[in-house]
């Protein structure tokens, strides 16, 4: 019943096939990462996020540096120095992956800037 | 006088047991928290059950709502991890409900934040990273581990370099939890804290302070619509981070 007619014209074929095909390609552009519609606020919240990374993932390695300290010396007795210790590696970690977290922007589009 | 009238800004965060169960010496009492959490799920189950069963071609307000987040997390995880994350989708989504609508459910005046409690978002950053360290050992065994070597690292220096990984990989639960944690509890004080101004003002019969007491009251509103914004910022950072650490799973080469 909802069959096409076969003797439709070939004109009125050709629109439906023309709004088909940009029927898809609105689709696949709109599955492509990083295209949506709210494109400001997910903007302002992917900067937002980005801010609230960098502040805790700083905090975040100096207190997992100053954990991994404190029990290791607690399991060996070897009272301050394992704390000392991992609490400046956890500092570096910190400011590690904040580095890495500013550069990833670039180190996606080209090679791998990646050798520090 | 100052800081009377009982207004105690960490009260809020106390954990009081419902319910006392204490088996084997173990304490399992169903307290405030729980209760909280329960009634979280069932909010979010009844949205979703409901909103996915009009499937209505123009969708009403709850299915609408529904599918608005079912694309959001979609194109979230898609960002992130391109198509083959779409595995892990009833994970991620699970996690960013759950966190979100506690921390919108925890906004509500006499309600309970559930994620104001350490405990619980390490619970949930903990259950992340056994999420990523399982199925990054299952997938790629012991490949895995190149997660923590970064090519290009001249000879001398990679035990530092590995040693510094293993720190930073660990850092991960602690801030991905912490982050959760400190924004609902710094949100929650300063509005019980500007809030309190507004009453310690009234009460102190200067004609002075009666004057001003309307200004915290006004900074509360403004905080009020800060820790709208930040509710549901917060849940949404810790569904992009979760699909970052994910993508490490999937791709532990750096």
């Amino acid at each position: 019943m909802s069959e096409p007619d076969p003797n439709a014209s070939d004109s009125e074929l050709r629109a439906r096939l023309g709004s088909l095909k940009s029927a898809i390609k609105r689709a696949e552009e709109s599955e492509k990462p990083g295209a949506g519609p709210a494109g400001e606020d997910k903007a302002l919240a992917g900067a937002m996020s980005s801010g609230f990374r960098a502040a805790t993932d700083l905090a975040g390695g100096v207190i997992a540096g100053a954990l991994i300290g404190y029990l290791g010396d607690r399991w060996l007795g070897t009272s301050p120095f394992l704390l000392i210790t991992f609490m400046v590696i956890g500092t570096i970690a910190g400011f590690r992956s904040v580095y890495r977290l500013g550069s990833r922007p670039t180190s996606g589009s080209k090679g791998d800037p990646k050798r520090d | 006088m100052a800081a009377g009238g009982g207004i105690d800004p960490i009260h809020q965060f106390h954990i009081n047991p419902i319910v006392e169960l204490k088996p084997f010496g173990l304490n399992l009492s169903f307290t405030n928290t729980s209760l909280w959490m329960v009634i979280v799920v069932a909010v979010v189950s009844a949205i979703m059950v409901y909103g996915s069963s009009q499937r209505a071609v123009v969708p009403g307000r709850l299915q609408s709502l529904a599918e608005m987040v079912y694309e959001f997390v979609a194109s979230t995880l898609t960002g992130v991890m391109n198509k083959e994350g779409m595995k892990f989708f009833p994970f991620v989504f699970s996690l960013f409900m759950f966190v979100l609508a506690s921390n919108l459910l925890g906004l509500l005046p006499g309600s309970f934040t559930v994620t104001s409690q350490i405990i619980v978002t390490a619970a949930l950053a903990v259950l992340v990273m056994s999420v990523v360290l399982i199925y990054g050992i299952a997938k790629h065994g012991s490949h895995f581990f190149g997660l923590f070597v970064p090519s290009g690292v001249p000879g001398w220096l990679l035990p530092f370099v590995v040693l510094i990984e293993i720190v930073s990989f660990v850092s991960r639960p602690v801030s991905l939890s912490l982050r959760l944690f400190g924004n609902m509890l710094a949100g929650h004080i300063a509005l019980k804290v500007f809030g309190g101004f507004v009453v310690v003002l009234l009460g102190s019969g200067a004609v002075l302070n009666y004057a001003i007491a309307p200004l915290p009251l006004l900074l509360a509103v403004a905080l009020t619509a800060l820790e709208v914004l930040v509710a549901v910022l917060q849940a949404y950072v810790f569904a992009i981070l979760t699909c970052v650490y994910l993508n490490d799973a999937l791709h532990p080469g750096h």
